[in-house]
């Protein structure tokens, strides 16, 4: 296959602009698949991706389209993740592409992630064109979200494609327009070896599946090859492309082209995402540049709920950051909850996502501990420490000072609702940066907000205030001094390390008093009353009391009474709640989460 | 097999019952009866005479309500009818009040155990509970009893009635345990929906003269009649060593019974499961077909386990896990043994060699224990 005739593109878009719907039609209109073999969104083909209706993982397909010239091309799309916590998957996805689609829809407009999308793909030299989307629904107004395209992003969207994907129309017009305005992919198939690992996941049968592009040079089966970064070396097994959900096997891949490998990988290590493949016989001289190391924003400890299964909660934790390169890991021990991990993760999203997958793919029962950010402390003796953990902070008689991470948060939205979200962010501990009108009726606000005020419930506090109509979009600006205290929580008198968290000094007392009356809700009565303590530095600031369980026996049960006080036995039960034993009082697994609930009121 | 016989009428109802029970005149008592005979006659068909009847309960209501002809007629139809054992316990609920002149009459018939409804000795609790009867009309149903030859007698006290006093209950339990009754059942008084109680006393959570007052009055009662050479063998009940009610000790012990009347409750063999029915509780619709069911339940083999291990749980020798496996071929332990290794630290169930019983502090949080054991 000759070169001109391969586009490798992406599509680009803010979540539910209907980015991978448009992926299906064009999977379905390039005839790889039958209308009736295509499922609801070909590529959300993780279970949770499809049940939650967002694309998590990069996903690749490969499709041949017969353009109206009648010459034949290759398409290698590849979808993209739209959440923000994310865009580390997005930037992965790009470097495998010579251009992307746009999507925009037709009655929103430009959100904040559409800006922070398009910024990541220009810059990766992506030429992008921009396509109007959901042009059927009866608020669309395709002209002035064009003038917004040009004016806000700069770049010409005077003939964008204005399409329906869900409906099927003007699709025709975005595979013509992939094959004119996406360049085909340049390089050298007589050079050495040189190909960029954007994915790998691990397969129980094949072994790991490395995802790649080749930028020079080729690969077959029997190639030798290194990864450059690791040293690795291993045989190819198999090579091939990517069709919707399954791999096809071909005999060589070149120049140009996207694929899989499978190789005589012993170690899940050996594959770093952003890695060089070179052949071993005949190495290139130079790597190419990999991606920047993902910084993990989000902190928590995951413990498997029984200990014993602490090594498979490690081989789970392992697997997964093959496909996740974002996922990191290292292991750390609680008093209360024994051998775990303190995991780092993107943002909030990827956490839970990864909890659930832990618990789906790999059966484990997990116990979760409150996230945090990564604070730095100063210590009198003049170290820094990057604090993950709340337990880890030094005595206060220790600490200089502290600092928390902030970001830069662009928040669009539409002016009704202006006063509404500047409120939530000045009730977050925002610095107000700007205001501009992008257009007549929405504003774009610029804010610097401590991270770990918008980690926990930013997104939907900022949904609530705006009836839907606000986007957000950050990046991490750098750290701050901050006024920050720890706030411990004593159970039956003792503390538990894995409730600990930091605080801002200001909103501890508030927080550590919804903290004991969250747990005092979530705790259920023992035999004995259970004192629920919040304190900072050992000085006690909040209470509640679980108060013990009531004495209580059915005087009477006789013939007749039998199947009516069962029913009374049934609601007793308490609902199969999963507990930890901490000291003599169970606390329900859940409960370590109770300080990602205190603000739903 | 046991047969409980449902008689669903009383003078007037007291504040606390929610029993299937209410007054009626004699033409509907008559009616009713006529009912009952039909049912007997039409579900004796069912039974085989080898199956050998253990047990016989009148209670209501008021059994006494009915007069000694009509009780003598129910009686010799289900004698005729199945085959009672000749060492049967044959029980008869009476009011002290309806109860009295009818002692001889009720021995003839063939009732050899009887069961007066006393609750206390204070005029003043039997006035709040809407008792229609007196301390004094107590003492002489119970003397007529044993003058007719009763030598098998229940006496019903009952505890936590608001107001209540230790030394009032004390002195309740002091004047029964003059006459040496053989058995007494000692019931904290439950404030039932759609009772004039609840509507007095409103929903509360938990006894009217509170949780740790209820308690006290429980355990003095306890401790008063094991003092006395009585026998604590079920949370509520009490009795003389042998005198241990056959009947009630059926159920917890899920023996199969068959309940006739208005209402009644049946738990019988389908092959290897049981069937929990319930007659229907419309007193019109019984009498035009005394067959009517209102429930059929068949147990699964796990509501059977439950059951098992909640009503043992009841009697303080426990569950039976000789047994146990015997009749379920699993041990208790493999189905439980981590919720009993949990109540065993909370010091709340004893494990004995082939027994499981509640300790005094798993009584006092005996729905709890029971709960645990449903899935």
């Amino acid at each position: 296959m000759d070169r001109q005739h391969i586009r490798n593109f992406c599509i680009i878009a803010h979540i539910d602009h209907g980015k991978s719907t448009l992926a299906d039609r064009i999977i379905e209109k390039t005839g790889l698949l039958t209308q009736r073999e295509m499922q609801e969104q070909v590529l959300d083909n993780m279970d949770l991706e499809r049940e939650r209706g967002i694309t998590i993982k990069s996903q690749a397909v490969r499709t041949i389209y017969k353009a109206r010239n009648g010459e034949e091309y290759t398409f290698n799309l590849i979808d993209t993740p739209g959440h923000v916590d994310f865009n580390y998957e997005v930037s992965r996805s790009l470097a495998a592409c010579d251009g992307a689609i746009l999507v925009v829809d037709a009655a929103q407009g430009i959100e904040a992630q559409t800006l922070a999308n398009v910024y990541l793909a220009l810059d990766h030299d992506l030429d992008v064109f921009p396509v109007i989307n959901k042009i059927d629904l009866p608020s669309a107004d395709p002209d002035r979200v064009i003038n917004e395209i040009e004016d806000v992003i700069g770049i010409e969207a005077m003939d964008a494609p204005r399409i329906s994907a869900k409906m099927g129309i003007g699709i025709d017009d975005v595979l013509e327009a992939v094959v004119s305005r996406i360049p085909a992919p340049t390089g050298d198939e007589d050079a050495p070896l040189r190909a960029l690992i954007f994915d790998s996941l691990y397969d129980p049968y094949k072994g790991v599946i490395v995802f790649f592009r080749i930028m020079d040079g080729r690969v077959r089966r029997g190639t030798k090859i290194r990864m450059m970064a690791t040293g690795a070396t291993a045989e190819v097994v198999e090579v091939g492309t990517f069709g919707a959900g399954q791999f096809i096997p071909c005999d060589e891949l070149s120049a140009g082209m996207v694929g899989y490998l499978t190789a005589s990988i012993k170690n899940v290590r050996d594959t770093m995402v952003g890695d060089t493949i070179t052949d071993d016989d005949d190495p290139c001289p130079q790597a190419l540049p990999g991606y920047k190391k993902v910084q993990s924003m989000v902190f928590c400890g995951m413990y498997p709920a029984d200990g014993a299964r602490y090594p498979d909660l490690r081989d789970a934790l392992e697997k997964l950051q093959l496909n996740d390169a974002s996922l990191g890991y290292e292991p750390e021990t609680s008093v209360a909850l024994g051998f775990g991990f303190r995991c780092g993760f993107l943002g909030l999203l990827h956490l839970e996502i990864v909890e659930e997958r832990l618990e789906r793919e790999y059966g484990l029962d997990l116990v979760t501990t409150a996230p945090s950010v990564v604070y730095k402390v100063y210590t009198t003796a003049g170290e820094v420490i990057d604090l993950t953990n709340p337990t880890n902070l030094p005595d206060p008689s220790e600490i200089e000072h502290m600092e928390e991470p902030v970001v830069s948060a662009e928040i669009m939205v539409t002016k009704d609702y202006v006063g509404p979200i500047m409120e939530l962010c000045q009730g977050r501990r925002g610095r107000y940066i700007s205001m501009e009108y992008i257009e007549e009726t929405r504003a774009l606000l610029k804010y610097e907000l401590p991270l770990n005020e918008i980690i926990y419930d930013f997104f939907d506090a900022l949904k609530s205030r705006s009836k839907g109509y606000a986007s957000f979009d950050y990046e991490l600006k750098g750290y701050e001094p901050s006024k920050l205290v720890k706030l411990d929580i004593l159970v039956n008198h003792e503390e538990v390390d894995a409730l600990s968290f930091i605080v801002h000094a200001d909103s501890a007392y508030e927080r550590g008093r919804k903290m004991c009356e969250k747990l005092k809700d979530e705790i259920p009565r023992h035999l004995f009353e259970i004192p629920i303590q919040a304190a900072i530095g050992g000085k006690i600031i909040a209470r509640e009391t679980v108060k013990a369980m009531r004495k209580d026996v059915l005087a009477k049960c006789y013939g007749g009474d039998i199947t009516r006080k069962k029913k009374l036995l049934e609601k007793q039960k308490e609902g199969k709640k999963r507990m930890r034993q901490i000291g003599n009082v169970e606390i329900p697994q859940k409960a370590f989460m109770s300080v990602l609930k205190l603000d739903d009121t | 097999m046991e047969i409980y016989v449902h008689i669903p009428f009383c003078e007037r109802k007291c504040y606390y019952c929610d029993f299937l029970s209410g007054a009626a005149d004699a033409d509907t008592r008559q009616a009713y009866v006529d009912a009952l005979t039909k049912e007997i006659r039409e579900r004796a068909r069912s039974f085989g005479r080898d199956n050998k009847v253990t047990s016989v309960y009148f209670g209501g209501g008021t059994p006494s309500v009915l007069s000694a002809e009509q009780l003598e007629s129910l009686y010799s139809v289900i004698g005729q009818e199945f085959n009672i054992d000749s060492n049967a316990e044959i029980t008869i609920e009476v009011n002290p009040k309806s109860g009295r002149g009818k002692s001889e009459a009720l021995r003839r018939i063939g009732f050899n155990r009887l069961s007066i409804g006393m609750q206390s000795s204070h005029i003043s609790e039997l006035e709040l509970l809407g008792r229609i009867h007196t301390f004094d009309d107590f003492t002489e149903c119970y003397q007529e009893a044993r003058d007719a030859g009763f030598r098998n007698i229940n006496v019903d006290i009952m505890t936590a009635v608001p107001g209540q006093t230790q030394q009032m209950l004390a002195a309740t339990v002091d004047k029964v345990m003059e006459l040496s009754p053989e058995h007494i059942s000692a019931y904290s008084l439950i404030i039932e929906k759609g009772t004039p109680f609840y509507e007095r006393f409103g929903d509360i959570e938990g006894p009217v003269v509170g949780e740790e007052a209820e308690r006290k009055l429980y355990w003095m009662t306890v401790d008063m009649l094991k003092d006395n050479g009585y026998r604590h063998y079920e949370i509520s009940n009490f009795a003389r060593p042998g005198f241990e009610s056959r009947h009630n000790t059926g159920y917890w012990k899920r023996e199969h019974y068959l309940g006739l009347g208005l209402g009644a409750s049946s738990c019988l063999a389908d092959k290897d499961i049981d069937v929990r029915t319930r007659n229907t509780t419309d007193l019109a619709a019984y009498i035009n077909d005394p067959l009517a069911m209102e429930e059929y339940n068949v147990l699964t083999r796990n509501e059977m386990i439950e059951e098992t291990m909640y009503l043992g749980l009841r009697m303080t020798d426990g569950v039976d896990t000789d047994e146990f496996e015997k009749t379920f071929g699993v041990t208790v332990r493999s189905l439980y043994g981590n919720i009993i290794d949990d109540l065993v630290v909370q010091g709340l169930v004893y494990e004995g060699a082939g027994s499981l019983s509640l300790t005094d502090l798993g009584i006092d949080y005996g729905n709890y224990v029971f709960s645990r054991f449903v899935k």
